[in-house]
């Protein structure tokens, strides 16, 4: 059942264009069905998995690799796939009018319920391998989404940059999760997760962590990676309210949190987690300050949630499970509802500017209801969900110790002060104050732009209203699989009243900095906008200095490495091998023993003799006929030895080659120029003679190495013994060849017949040119 | 023996080396030849020479008598011989059609493929990428959406 | 004898239905090309049946120099794949360029002859032979295209780089066979486990022999060190041959690789593991930072097949039944990306010339959407994206290195593949998001079509029905070690 449930979407996506061809305008309503359904399906799964269930679905997938398509729904799974299907509900009614009439709207759809399928897949997924396909169907699916106006150079490069980034770092999570399936002996994460203590004692540990947190950290936007979020801007609006807000950027955080029974629990851990999460924080929430486009500042108070989350996650206590929990709804609840009251003002008025904007609550009295129930979630007032988030949050940090607790609760307070800051700026600044000029002229917006923001901002309150509610089914069951274990009911308990204490006044003082901040906002971003100039760089820059670097560096090595000159080649190969042939001597040892000088006939020294002078000679002439002739005394003196050592038939042969060799050389040599042109220089013949010594050297001494040890004699014995009886041959060579080694025999008359075959082809060409036409083949 | 025949190939193996690092195609070519010839030395030597013993079974008997070259080297040289000459007699129609095609037997002016790096620009950098010069803060610009 | 004859039937089949259409060539010229082209085809299809209907179990001929197993079936399965795909892809192109010679088949069918013996070889003089076999052949049709110097200049280079790798590889057997007295792989695993067994350290001159035939396979499937000839020759290669080159020969040297390392030296891991994960890992790495910024598309699938090349070599480095079967998967699939990658690289004309820089595939998804959805489909698989194929051959060697425990290997693999994506995006980006070059001449020819349908359907839904595949890898592992 639940196979299904996670691929409809892809099914769905691919008739989508039909769908929308056949009912037209009003698809959206019909399309939304299916997000719906699967809310109402996984919903059914709450009351099981609030007492502590747990439910896992396998398939059989990949054969021998132990990759099944394998589901695991706990408090965790089940809480994000509510968020994706639900808020996907929406999502799918609010495209239906933001992109209304635009003629691509088909294709969006693909790619919009495709992710929501991916999306599930990540969340539901058991097998590390399944979680891994899923996660990079995420990132493709981002990149067609935020690639959707591709006629913008600015998109096109948003979704490269996505791509490389979230697709990169999920490269890297599969190696940590390769790491990790063998170190715990199974890719099934619900069965990793029971041995934290093998994964720790593994040598592999900081490797699997260092990796596995690339994949999410790239994924979550976390700093110095932050930087593709709000350049993913770019996409149309539902998208940013979906993928880049509530959904697809949270898998890192939901990865981290899944993670957290295995591989928690250790400082390094707790240290990566926690200084990242509050750094990106802190920059997140800092740099929302600087922009002036609501969905930038948006954007980046995504990027200091998702810090946040990650640092909730990292303290590795229950306090902090809890705090992520709460965040978690809190945050994926009012950043939904934003982004498309956002998108909404600016469908209606033509620009996001929050500076051009002022006055719209009259017109457009709906959006802002929803924008500012949202707001206040967001600004953590009584009664909304933020609130409690906020209460939980500062006890689970001041519960951290001295030293540690006041810096990590400093840090959450100016995270959160500042959050309010910018919750002021896209809620405060459009909808009150006086109208101004926009480029159009505000309305209402239709139902499917405001019934998704009106719904999710009732949800905050709700959630924050009936809070033992929330707690029982949502955030206490996704404790437990952050812990590993549900927690007791007093660990879970969720409050709107605390009475009193130090997490009240607190919340206060953060709700009087954000006033203040929000007050004084355009000195605070013209101050920001001009630090930032004064820096002059950031991530942003930088990855586009990283990838310029690969480009250069590539364009470097291919220019020394492949120079397009045959002798370079020829060189490396030559070095390259001589090099290893040393290496082995130095590390395997035992080269040849002390040289004893054998007998030698004289006979055999005029032979030897020839040879080498031959060789020498055609090495050192420049005339080619000369040349040509040394080579034949190579040949002949090969022969020679052949004769002297009992080998007459290799000898004859050798004779018979050999001056055919010559002939055939010089019948080709007769039509090119015979004078030598091309010279090396004095330093390459150098360079060229220490390589061929050392070749030679190394040859040498190898061949030395072998024929100093004893040579197992018994094949040749047993060919000699039934060359008589069994192939009635005399010749033991010729019995060998045509008996025992007839396939090479074979083959060797296929290498001659191929040789001369292919011979023939080479000079019909050449011929078939010659009488094809004028004018080909000249240039060289 | 065999130690005086191993420098030998080695004194070979050099030779044939410097000649194929050679920019002239011929010298290529001769180099080649000369390493063929190497080789089946090479084998030939590995197998351990035996003076005056050609491996043959004298008519009348049904095992050699006495000691006898090893038989299976000269078999596999045999092999070899009669491939490096289908080789080197094709090698040399190649060369002739290249000598042919470009009018040249200097290799290094063989080079068509790897084009000459002064005609080729550096990377250019994609569009929509901020080149390093021009720098710019790391926070983006506000921008219109092209969706509507 | 007839039974050894019985063992070797498919490349006896092969042999005889190229020298017949040789014949058939010589005497009825020229405007025969075609015909033996379609012929050529016949006669691969039906080795192919031949092979697939011969019996699995392991039998050898020739006095154990050629081996037919259950391995040598798979890898000879996808030999004359590549090799009827590939005739198929150069109907129209032959005739287009002015290169139709009814050589032109026979010699592929000579050189897919020397393939299949590579993979059968059982002894390493008969490897020799059968490389020659393959070489000689490939080396004319690298030069084939007669009007192109780049054409004659890659078959050189490719001829005397070739050649030195051969002999690389000769010097090898001859240090091999000078140590054990046989060059047999038979009798040298047996040797060899005996030596191990007895715990003896090899000698020098083993050891440097099997460097040196490491060497020359290496060369041979064009591995980094000894790869610089792969960008030359496939660019100045008519297409329809890089096509060629870019798969059959290159799995008749991986299968050749593993047989030899796994076979004979399959004892000796410890002597050449270090090795083969340094070639591995040195071709992954240079094979993504060299293609970065590569403007011909053919030289960039040469730096692309550098790079699978290490990715497939994971698998032999492991040494184990999960690498081998890693390895064989990789190799089949590479196999349909790649073909299928060419397949749209021929279809690259305009105004009746070949067009070969990746910019004219500018807007392909515009003038020519249906092909640039399969180009879309390959370039993703290559980068190893999800839940293509490419990604789940990927997998396999990653996960039989990280078994073997060869951890740095795994991880320098999965991070070089992000490199690598990053230039098959590119591609994807140059397709979809860029403004249309000059559209491409139409028709591409039914076959093409059917080439990258084909080829694209398989790569987008092994997924789905990953089975065939990888129980026939699962078979052909199982049988190498078993034999």
């Amino acid at each position: 059942m639940m196979l299904p449930a996670v691929i409809s979407g892809f099914a769905l996506g691919a008739v989508a264009p039909w769908v929308v061809r056949a009912v037209g305008a009003r698809a959206h309503w019909l399309l939304a069905v299916l997000p719906a359904v699967l809310f109402v399906y996984f919903a059914g799964f709450l009351p099981g998995v609030a007492e502590g269930q747990v439910y896992r679905f396998a398939t059989e997938w990949v054969p021998g690799l132990g990759v099944t398509l394998s589901f695991y729904v706990d408090g965790l799974a089940l809480l994000f796939a509510l968020l994706i299907s639900g808020i996907g509900t929406f999502i799918v009614i609010y495209t239906g009018g933001y992109l209304h009439g635009h003629e691509q709207i088909g294709r969006f759809y693909v790619y919009l319920l495709s992710f929501m399928a991916s999306m599930l897949g990540v969340v539901l997924a058991d097998n590390a391998i399944t979680l891994f396909v899923f996660w990079e169907l995420t990132s493709l699916t981002s990149f067609l989404l935020i690639g959707f106006n591709h006629e913008e150079s600015r998109s096109r490069r948003a979704a490269v940059q996505a791509l490389i980034v979230t697709g990169g770092g999920g490269l890297a999570l599969l190696a940590g999760l390769l790491l990790m399936g063998a170190v715990g002996g199974t890719l099934e994460i619900s069965e990793l997760m029971t041995q934290p203590e093998v994964l720790h004692g593994s040598p592999l540990y900081t490797a699997m962590v260092i990796l596995v947190l690339a994949g999410a950290f790239s994924k979550s936007a976390q700093f110095p990676l932050h930087f593709w979020l709000p350049n993913a801007m770019e996409a149309p609006t539902p998208v940013s309210a979906y993928l880049h807000s509530s959904t697809m950027v949270k898998a890192g955080v939901y990865l981290v949190a899944r993670m957290s029974p295995g591989l928690g629990g250790s400082e390094l851990w707790f240290y990566a987690l926690v200084i990242f999460g509050a750094v990106t924080m802190l920059t997140g929430a800092l740099l929302a300050l600087r922009q002036t486009d609501l969905k930038l500042v948006l954007a980046y108070t995504t990027v200091a949630g998702l810090g946040t989350l990650v640092m909730l996650i990292g303290l590795s206590a229950p306090l902090g499970y809890k705090a992520a929990a709460v965040f978690l709804i809190t945050h994926a609840l009012y950043k939904g509802c934003l982004f498309m009251s956002a998108g909404a003002v600016d469908h209606e008025t033509g620009t996001r500017n929050p500076l051009e904007l002022g006055g719209l609550r009259g017109a457009m009295p709906i959006t802002f209801a929803a924008a500012a129930l949202a707001g206040l979630s967001m600004s953590g007032i009584v009664p909304f969900i933020g609130f409690i988030g906020k209460e939980v949050m500062y006890e689970a940090t001041l519960h951290l110790g001295p030293v540690g607790g006041v810096v990590l609760t400093i840090a959450t307070i100016a995270g959160n002060a500042l959050t309010i800051v910018a919750a002021g700026v896209v809620v405060l600044r459009p909808f009150f104050g006086e109208r101004r000029k926009t480029p159009k002229h505000p309305h209402e917006a239709p139902v499917e732009l405001y019934l998704g923001p009106c719904v999710l901002a009732g949800l905050g309150l709700l959630a924050g209203i009936a809070y033992p509610l929330t707690q029982d089914s949502l955030t206490a069951p996704m404790m437990g699989s952050m812990a590993g274990t549900m927690p007791d009911h007093r660990a879970a308990e969720l409050y709107l009243w605390h009475g009193l204490k130090l997490p009240l006044f607190l919340s206060l003082l953060t709700l009087g900095l954000g006033i203040a901040g929000y007050v004084y906002w355009d000195r605070i971003r013209e101050s920001l906008a001009a630090t930032l100039r004064a820096i002059g760089w950031g991530p942003d820059l930088g990855y586009d200095q990283v990838i310029a670097g690969v480009e250069w560096l590539s364009f470097r090595q291919v220019r020394v490495q492949q120079t397009g000159y045959l002798r370079h080649y020829l060189i490396v190969t030559f070095t390259v091998f001589a090099a290893f042939v040393v290496w082995t001597l130095m590390t395997v040892g035992g080269g040849p023993s002390a040289f004893e000088m054998p007998a030698v006939r004289l006979t055999e020294w005029v032979a030897l003799g020839l040879m080498v002078m031959g060789a020498g000679a055609a090495t050192l002439v420049y005339s080619r006929i000369a040349a040509i002739a040394a080579i034949g005394v190579v040949g002949y003196a090969v022969a020679l030895i052949f004769v002297m050592f009992s080998a007459p038939d290799l000898a004859f042969t050798q004779f018979m080659v050999e001056t055919l060799t010559v002939v055939i050389l010089v019948l080709v040599l007769m039509r090119v120029p015979l004078e030598v042109r091309a010279f090396r220089g004095l330093g390459a013949r150098i360079r060229d003679a220490v390589i061929s010594i050392a070749v030679g050297v190394v040859f040498t001494l190898v061949l030395m190495g072998v024929v100093q040890g004893d040579l197992d004699l018994r094949l040749s014995e047993y060919f000699a013994e039934t060359s008589v009886p069994v192939a009635h041959g005399h010749n033991i060579v010729n019995v060998i060849l045509v008996d025992f080694r007839a396939l090479d025999t074979l083959g060797e008359i296929f290498v001659v017949t191929v040789a001369g075959l292919s011979t023939f082809a080479l000079v019909r060409l050449a011929l078939f040119k010659r009488k094809g036409g004028a004018g080909e083949g000249g240039g060289a | 023996m065999e130690n005086v025949l191993a420098i030998v190939v080695g004194i070979l193996v050099a030779c044939a080396t410097f000649l194929i690092l050679s920019r002239d195609l011929i010298r290529i070519l001769l180099g080649i030849a000369i390493l063929s010839n190497a080789a089946n030395l090479l084998i030939f030597t590995a197998g351990r020479v035996t003076r005056d013993a050609p491996p043959l079974v004298p008519g009348d008997l049904e095992v050699p008598a006495g000691a006898y070259a090893n038989p299976l080297p000269q078999a596999l040289i045999l092999t070899a011989i009669v491939i490096g000459f289908g080789l080197l007699a094709f090698a040399l129609v190649l060369s002739y059609r290249a000598y042919v095609a470009m009018r040249t037997v200097d290799v290094d002016a063989m080079r068509e493929a790897e084009p000459p790096y002064p005609d080729q620009s550096p990377p250019t950098g994609e569009d929509g990428r901020q080149t390093p010069l021009r720098r710019r803060g790391a926070a983006g610009t506000p921008t219109r959406e092209a969706a509507q | 004898m007839t039974y050894d004859l019985a063992t070797i039937i498919p490349e006896l089949f092969l042999v005889v239905a190229a020298t017949v259409l040789l014949m058939l060539g010589v005497f009825r010229g020229q405007q025969s090309t075609q015909l033996v082209l379609g012929l050529s085809v016949v006669a691969v299809v039906v080795t192919l049946a031949l092979v697939w209907l011969a019996p699995a179990e392991r039998a050898a001929a020739f006095g154990g120099l050629y081996v037919h197993d259950g391995f040598a079936g798979f890898m000879k399965g996808l030999i004359l794949t590549a090799a009827a795909l590939c005739l198929v892809m150069s109907w129209r192109y032959i005739e287009r360029e002015n290169m139709a010679r009814f050589e032109f088949p026979v010699l592929m069918l000579y050189a897919t002859v020397g393939m299949l013996m590579m993979v059968s070889a059982n002894d390493l003089i008969s490897l020799y032979v059968g490389l020659e076999l393959q070489n000689l052949s490939l080396y004319v049709i690298a030069a084939f295209r007669r009007d192109a110097i780049r054409s004659t200049e890659s078959g050189l280079k490719y001829f005397i780089l070739s050649s030195l790798s051969s002999g690389l590889l000769l010097y090898g057997a001859s240090m091999v066979y000078g140590f054990a007295g046989t060059t047999s792989f038979g009798d040298l695993a047996a040797i060899f486990a005996q030596a191990q067994a007895a715990g003896e350290t090899p000698s020098v001159g083993l050891v440097v022999g099997v460097v040196f035939v490491i060497a020359g396979l290496a060369f041979k499937v064009s591995a980094v060190p000894f790869h610089m000839w792969t960008p030359d020759v496939y660019e100045g290669a008519p297409t329809a041959v890089t096509a060629f080159f870019s798969t059959a020969p290159k799995t008749a040297a991986i299968a050749l690789f593993v047989r030899v390392m796994m076979g004979p030296f399959g004892d000796l891991t410890a002597q050449w593991q270090q090795v083969l994960v340094a070639i591995s890992i040195l071709s992954m790495v240079l094979g993504a930072f060299a293609a970065i910024n590569q403007r011909n598309i053919k030289r960039m699938m040469a730096y692309s097949s550098i790079g699978h090349v290490g990715y497939a070599l994971i698998g032999l480095a492991s040494g184990t039944e999960a690498g081998i079967r890693g390895l064989a998967v990789y190799m089949a699939i590479y196999l349909f990306m790649n073909i299928g990658t060419f397949a749209v690289i021929l279809c690259m004309r305009q105004k009746d010339r070949m067009v070969e820089q990746i910019d004219d595939l500018r807007g392909l998804s515009r003038t020519h959407p249906m092909m640039a959805l399969a180009m879309g489909i390959f370039m993703f698989s290559m980068a190893g994206i999800p839940p293509l194929a490419g990604f789940f051959g990927k997998i396999y060697v990653f996960l039989a290195a990280v078994e073997a425990e060869l951890y740095t290997l795994a991880v320098i693999g999965v991070l070089s593949s992000v490199v690598a994506a990053f230039y098959y995006l590119r591609i994807v980006k140059l397709m979809y998001f860029d403004e249309p070059a000059e559209a491409f001449d139409t028709p591409f020819g039914r076959e093409m079509s059917l080439v990258m349908g084909a080829t694209g359907l398989i790569t987008l839904l092994f997924f789905v029905f990953p089975n065939p595949i990888v129980d026939g890898a699962e078979a052909a592992a199982a049988a190498l070690l078993a034999g």
